[in-house]
């Protein structure tokens, strides 16, 4: 089928031609003509910034559409297109922005970034907040699976069923999970983000399927609900969300993956969408995973098949009996050398993600391992940020 | 005309001129050296001159006042036969560039005004005793003379020929002075300027043109006797001794800067500014003028004079494009007042006399200086007396007032002295306070009342002694945007503004030489009639007359 | 002065390090209180006790100026933004395009810069100046909230200009500022600097056809500010437009609801014939020749701000980077105008026909076309309005010869259309396309203050959309009831 793409638009017969929103717009996806101001659906990546400065709300529009309504069509509007209904979609009417406290929670992961990050040049173009709270996707358990064998750290691969409804992830990129039911104050609970652990055509090629990478939490409402699913149940997700913590398509890139914990999800759909993408040579990978031990650590079996020419794994310990404790950013600094061409290789690109505890270490692992070649690593950082080369989710 | 013109010269030097001293009398010979003219492209021939002819000049005239100070008469003749003098070199002004023209008439006119002044300020008193041919600024040398003894000889004349031969003015106060001091009149001044070959013989003396017309028989003998007779008539004072004035100590930076013992220079050729700033003395007074004339050249008041009047004119000539200057000073002003009372006290004092005439004709230079010109009042400055006097002289001034953050230097002040009420005056007869006030002499009056009080910022706003006052919020950029603004003007419109706005009054034979015929002059020295590649000037000596546009502008 | 101990970053919201500018600070301390005493001379009392829903700016991203909360005006945060300071910024027009644009005032262009700054200045508190009486008639809590939305975001602009004033412009700029609180709208001795601004705002229709027509005026002097050379002005101006936009959106929605209202009721009652004013009155509604006559009023008196269509002052203004045009930098040509020209229309031999002029001089006629292309939009939605509600009759703008004091048009007679009529004829005519005191008395007789939640005047509709997503019933101003 087609994918159903969401596109901004501006009320016509609302709008007073101010083009505050067209000033305001960072990438200058807007333009006027005498009659119309209109989005280039080409250029918007759903920023957002357009939206509370315009006076009259005419800005807050949306349309779920297969192809864009074009420049041309939009400036003949005398008024706006009724919602097309999608046959094989879900209802498709759809009024939801990225929900404020879901913007905000993101944000918050991607702060250890340390500013404005921007997604890699040659990431694909994500879709954003196809759905909302107000009309979330319904998706099927398809399994249930732990990956750890360890009590305390009961860590899940879930895979849902999408069926027809269309949810166009990206690596990299979260979905949001609703629990059913309402918290204390009778409220109904926040959605919980969780980044996608599947490539972008699915946990199995072809299948309508999206997978994640869900730690039992034991207060946790969220984490209990999903890791207690059992197969056929129906949950409700939003999203997706995220635009910059995507992987670069180019195949000459270096990934370079710092993870702990679940934070291996997105690491692990970067790792599947290279074995299926990327045929014959690529810029090839790094991890740094992190754990207390091999039975805690999520995917360990896939992980030994994966040949080391295509992942350079370094997985480390730091409860396991038989060696020393160690935590990535001490392994970082074991393979100083290796790290430090990596860090001043144009084509690297390093993906943070993890528990938050881990992000001082590694700041000051890769501080000491720039130093080796004569850099400041918050330059070097800073630089790569810009450049969509450095990219943190942190929790 | 890249290389810096060089205002220092010494009697070892010259290559124009010769002083001859016999008792009371000296001889100041012109023998001009043809090939030594200050630019390439012209031969001096006939005794005529160039600025570097000039230069030595003042310089003699300068030396005549401080070295020689038992001089009495100055006999002013040429060491060339058959001619005196035949005026500005007509070649050299036909290659000249507009400014270098205007600036060197200026500094001839400040020279001749000079030797003028001589006789009144120092009871030198100047005889021009002309033999053979005095031309165009021959006889402009010979006005400003106070006796002008012609010889009779059937060949020699006075003329002022620029009219008819050159198609421009008699400018360094020719055509003033015969009307001004001669007292010529106006038709005959008409017909003499029109006569190319001027007039000889007992006609001369008859219009005024000379004071005396002699046979040439005895004209030698004469002008002896009559420069005895001056020098015993003289109401001089006997004085044996003069000072030596030794050269300058004085280094140029890469930018242009300029750095003397008491003054520095601080160019800003992007901003187009200098900035002046003169250091009060950091020594005691000399005790007496006995002491002050020991010290000589080295006397702060006389050291600072000779350094500023060489600054102004080096900045004058050599840096036209800089239009802005800024006066700073910095120093304790008390110390300052105690320099300058040594000299009022001995106001009768032959040195402290020429010390302070010479003062005042520095700030005259100021006066006519084209270009604009402001005062910082600063912290630490020390406006007293002669140094306040700058702050009458320039277009605008600024102070400071209140303290000044991380500022520790003594608060801005004026003082007024004796002096600023008479000692200095311009051109036009005044003081500059009465130039300042000039309307409301009770305002004049009111600043008597507060001489020798340092005054701050308030109070010297309130009594209209400075433009504004600004705090040190303001100061900085005030002064910026000020200098910015003024550097965007036309440089002619500012010339002109500020040459007008700094005149009021009275009209003397000074400033009319220095505002109309100047003027006049320097508009002819912009018409193609004079300059143009077919005017009277460029064509000179082709044997062919300017191709004139006839329309009466 | 107490003051002193006011902490002004909270105080003022600003991005202008206010609390380490010593210079500025020491300037505000003087302005500050003769500006909230202005404040509160200006607007009647039982306004300034009541809480009013206003956005307030505290910063400059799109999410830091779009702050709502309840307010007493006077307790008002005006804040100082500029818009970020955009890298390498050049000078985009005139001698000086493409060198780096100003970041302190260039000493050779103070004094005009100043005038600039000054003009834009007064504008801004004149027009609260105006509308001062307004609040006592407001059709409801939704327009009153917006009326002062209006007046206290003239406030900040005011606030805006004299910080640029105090900022870099040393003494006068003081002085400057100063006087800004000395003139007053309308007043004999000291009356504001531009005609438009001393005109009396009588009625609430006259108030949505002033911030639609003269505001505009305004935005269009912004966007041409925003393109100055003067970075500082320039930011100031960028932000000011983004806030001009809620003053548009009043006129335009101000206008067309007042149609709207006209309109439903004239098809509720059958009314066909929009001329037969006396039954459409009879409705408690204005018909919409007397708005059509209101549009022409305030069209030509704004058309007046641009000034002389060819004027010497804005060519030098252009050609110095001080002001450029109308969206410059989308404009494709060299931004100097050296050589360009410009079509203007002039009156040679009692005939209107157009001349080639040097574009440079033709700065004013160029922003003026430019503003009656954007002014003729909102004119349009209204007929589409009119059309949808199957009413015969459509808004006009005059034709620029019309009913002009300024400009090459001020010496003669024209009719809407343009034609050039004699003075009697004028005489004759006028009370067709002016209001008059009929008119006037009539729009007088329906501003009856509707102050419940939710309560709108017979003569406008509500609004198709609330303020900041609240609905139309909504409480946007608790009144202080004395």
């Amino acid at each position: 089928m087609n994918k159903l793409l969401k596109q901004h638009v501006i009320c016509p017969e609302v709008c007073i031609r101010c083009y505050t929103c067209e000033m305001t717009c960072p990438i200058g996806a807007i333009e006027h003509d005498d009659n119309n101001v209109v989005v280039n659906a080409d250029i918007c990546n759903f920023c957002m910034e357009c939206i509370p400065v315009c006076p009259t709300g005419s800005i807050d529009e949306w349309r779920v559409v297969q192809e864009p309504y074009s420049l041309e069509a939009q400036y003949e509007w005398m008024e706006l297109p009724e919602q097309e209904k999608f046959a094989d979609s879900a209802e498709a009417e759809d009024k939801n922005l990225v929900d404020p406290v879901i913007e905000a929670l993101l944000l918050e992961a991607q702060i250890g970034a340390g500013g404005k990050v921007t997604p890699p040049k040659s990431a694909s173009k994500p879709v954003i907040a196809l759905y909302g709270m107000e009309t979330p996707a319904q998706v099927v358990v398809q399994g249930n699976y732990c990956l750890t064998d360890d009590p305390d750290h009961d860590v899940r691969h879930i895979i849902f069923n999408v069926g027809d409804t269309p949810i166009p992830v990206l690596e990299g990129q979260t979905i949001g999970v609703v629990p059913p039911g309402t918290d204390p104050n009778g409220k109904p609970h926040n959605a919980r983000l969780y980044s996608v652990s599947n490539p972008r055509d699915g946990e199995r090629p072809g299948y309508n399927n999206i997978s994640l990478t869900v730690k039992r939490d034991e207060k946790g409402v969220c984490s209990n609900y999903l890791c207690d699913l059992n197969q056929g149940d129906v949950v409700n997700i939003i999203g997706p969300f995220g635009s910059t913590f995507l992987m670069p398509d180019d195949p000459a890139a270096h990934l370079l993956m710092i993870c702990t914990g679940t934070g291996s999800a997105p690491m692990r759909a970067f790792t599947m969408r290279r074995q299926r993408a990327v045929v014959g040579a690529s810029g090839g990978m790094t991890l740094f995973f992190g754990a207390r031990s091999a039975g805690s650590l999520p995917y360990f079996g896939p992980l030994a098949k994966v040949p080391q020419s295509l992942l350079n794994q370094h997985l480390v310990y730091s409860r396991d009996e038989t060696q020393p404790k160690q935590y990535v950013q001490d392994r970082l600094l074991d393979n100083i050398e290796a790290v430090a061409n990596l860090l001043i290789n144009p084509a690297t690109y390093i993906y943070i993600c993890g528990l938050r505890d881990m992000e001082a270490g590694v700041e000051i692992a890769m501080t000491k391992i720039a130093s080796e070649s004569g850099k400041n690593w918050k330059d070097l950082r800073d630089q790569m940020r810009t450049d969509g080369r450095y990219h943190v989710e942190t929790y | 005309m890249s290389e810096l013109i060089n205002f220092q010269t010494n009697p070892a030097m010259y290559r124009h001129w010769r002083v001859e001293y016999e008792g009371p009398i000296a001889r100041l010979i012109m023998d001009v050296d043809e090939s030594a003219g200050l630019f390439e492209g012209y031969e001096l021939k006939l005794n005529s001159y160039d600025l570097g002819v000039d230069i030595e000049l003042a310089d003699a005239v300068q030396r005549m006042r401080f070295e020689h100070p038992e001089i009495k008469v100055v006999v002013m003749q040429s060491g060339k036969d058959r001619v005196f003098c035949a005026g500005a070199n007509i070649r050299m002004l036909g290659g000249a560039d507009h400014a270098h023209k205007v600036n060197f008439c200026k500094f001839t006119n400040e020279t001749r005004n000079t030797f003028e002044a001589a006789e009144l300020d120092s009871g030198q008193k100047y005889i021009a005793a002309i033999k053979g041919a005095c031309a165009g600024g021959g006889y402009e040398l010979a006005l400003a003379c106070n006796h002008i003894m012609l010889t009779d000889d059937s060949a020699s004349s006075v003329a002022l020929p620029e009219v008819p031969l050159l198609a421009v003015l008699p400018g360094t106060g020719g055509l003033t002075r015969i009307t001004d001091k001669r007292k010529l009149r106006r038709d005959r001044a008409d017909v003499f300027c029109s006569t190319e070959e001027g007039i000889k013989g007992k006609r001369a003396q008859e219009w005024g043109l000379v004071d005396e017309v002699i046979a040439n028989s005895t004209f030698d003998e004469t002008v002896t006797n009559r420069a005895l007779e001056f020098a015993g008539s003289s109401k001089k004072l006997d004085v044996s001794q003069g000072i030596t004035l030794g050269s300058l100590t004085k280094s140029i930076a890469d930018d242009g800067s300029l750095s003397y013992s008491t003054l520095q220079v601080s160019l800003n050729q992007a901003a187009r500014t200098a900035t002046l700033t003169v250091n009060g003395p950091d020594e005691p007074a000399p005790l007496n003028m006995t002491d002050f004339q020991e010290q000589g050249d080295q006397a702060y008041l006389l050291r600072m004079a000779r350094e500023l009047d060489d600054a102004i004119l080096h900045l004058r000539l050599n840096e036209t494009k800089v239009g802005l200057w800024l006066f700073r000073t910095q120093g304790d002003p008390k110390l300052l007042a105690a320099h300058e009372n040594l000299l009022v006290q001995n106001h009768d004092n032959w040195l402290a006399n020429e010390v302070r005439q010479y003062l005042k004709r520095i700030l005259k230079r100021i006066d006519v200086t084209s270009r604009s010109m402001i005062a910082l009042i600063e912290h630490g400055s020390c406006f007293n007396g002669v140094l306040s006097e700058l702050l009458f002289a320039v277009d605008r001034s600024y102070m400071m007032e209140d303290e000044f953050e991380d500022d520790r230097r003594p608060m801005a002040t004026i003082t007024l002295t004796d002096d600023n009420f008479g000692t200095y005056r311009m051109a036009n007869g005044l003081s500059r306070i009465e130039t300042r006030f000039w309307g409301a002499p009770n305002l004049v009056e009111e600043a008597k009342k507060i001489i020798d009080t340092p005054l701050e910022a308030t109070v010297a706003d309130e009594m209209g002694l400075v433009t504004v006052i600004l705090d040190d919020i303001d100061w900085e950029d005030e002064i910026r945007i000020f200098t910015e603004e003024r550097a965007s003007f036309s440089p002619d419109a500012m010339t002109g503004m500020e040459a007008n706005l700094r005149f009021v009054g009275p009209e003397t034979m000074e400033t009319r030489i220095f505002g109309r015929l100047t003027a006049w002059q320097n508009w002819i020295f912009i018409r193609p009639n004079a300059v143009g590649a077919d005017g009277a000037l460029k064509r000179y000596g082709s044997g062919k007359r300017g191709d004139y546009n006839m329309d009466r502008v | 002065m107490t003051i002193l101990d006011v902490n002004y970053d909270s105080l003022i919201p600003n991005n202008v390090g206010l609390s380490q500018d010593r210079k500025v600070l020491k300037a505000l301390e003087k302005w500050h209180p003769g500006y909230i005493s202005w404040w509160n001379d200006l607007i009647p009392k039982e306004f300034q006790e009541s809480m009013v829903y206003l956005r307030t700016a505290v910063s400059v991203d799109p999410k830091g100026w779009t702050k709502f909360d309840y307010v007493k005006m006077p307790e008002y945060r005006w804040g100082i933004l500029l818009a970020p300071q955009k890298e390498e910024r050049t000078i985009p027009c005139g001698e000086h395009f493409g060198e780096p644009a100003w970041q302190e005032v260039p000493g050779e262009y103070r004094n005009m810069l100043k005038r600039m700054i000054v003009i834009q200045g007064d504008t801004e508190p004149g027009s609260v100046e105006q509308q001062r009486f307004l609040g006592l008639t407001a059709p409801s809590l939704y327009d009153m909230r917006n009326l002062f939305q209006v007046n206290v975001e003239e406030g900040r602009h005011l606030w805006a200009m004299v910080y640029l004033l105090q900022k870099y412009f040393g003494k006068d700029g003081r002085e400057e500022a100063d006087d800004m609180l000395v003139r007053s709208s309308g007043s004999e001795e000291a009356p504001r600097m531009l005609g438009a601004f001393n005109e009396e705002t009588p009625d609430w229709l006259s108030f949505f056809m002033f911030t639609y027509f003269t505001d505009r005026d305004g935005k269009m002097q912004l966007e041409s500010l925003a393109q100055s050379g003067f970075d500082p002005l320039s930011r100031t101006c960028r932000f000011m437009i983004t806030e001009e936009a809620h003053h548009m959106f009043v006129g335009e929605t101000g206008v067309g609801r007042t149609i709207q209202a006209t309109i439903e009721a004239m098809n509720a009652h059958g009314i066909t014939d929009p001329y037969d004013i006396n039954k459409v009155r009879d409705l408690g509604v204005i018909d919409l020749p007397t708005i059509q006559k209101k549009l022409n009023l305030h069209y030509s008196l704004s058309l007046d701000l641009f000034g002389q269509e060819v004027s010497t002052n804005a060519a030098n203004a252009f050609n110095s980077g001080i002001k450029g045009r109308f969206m410059e930098q989308r404009i494709d040509d060299d931004h100097r105008l050296a050589s360009d020209t410009y079509i203007v229309r002039t009156i040679k031999d009692s005939k209107v026909v157009a001349e080639e002029v040097p574009a440079l001089t033709a700065i004013n006629m160029r922003l003026r076309d430019d503003y009656v292309r954007d002014a003729s939009g909102g004119v349009g939605r209204w007929n589409r309005m009119i059309a949808k509600a199957g009413v015969e009759f459509e808004m006009r703008l005059p034709d620029e010869a019309f009913h002009r004091q300024i400009g090459v048009f001020s010496e003669v007679n024209a009719d809407t259309e343009g034609n050039l009529i004699s003075l009697e004829s004028w005489e004759q005519q006028k009370k067709n396309w002016l209001p008059t005191k009929g008119d006037g008395d009539y729009i007088q007789s329906l501003m009856k203050p509707c102050v419940k939640p939710g309560e709108y005047a017979s003569w406008i509709a509500p609004p198709r959309m609330g303020i900041d997503n609240k609905p139309g019933d909504f409480e946007y101003v608790k009144l202080h009831m004395a």
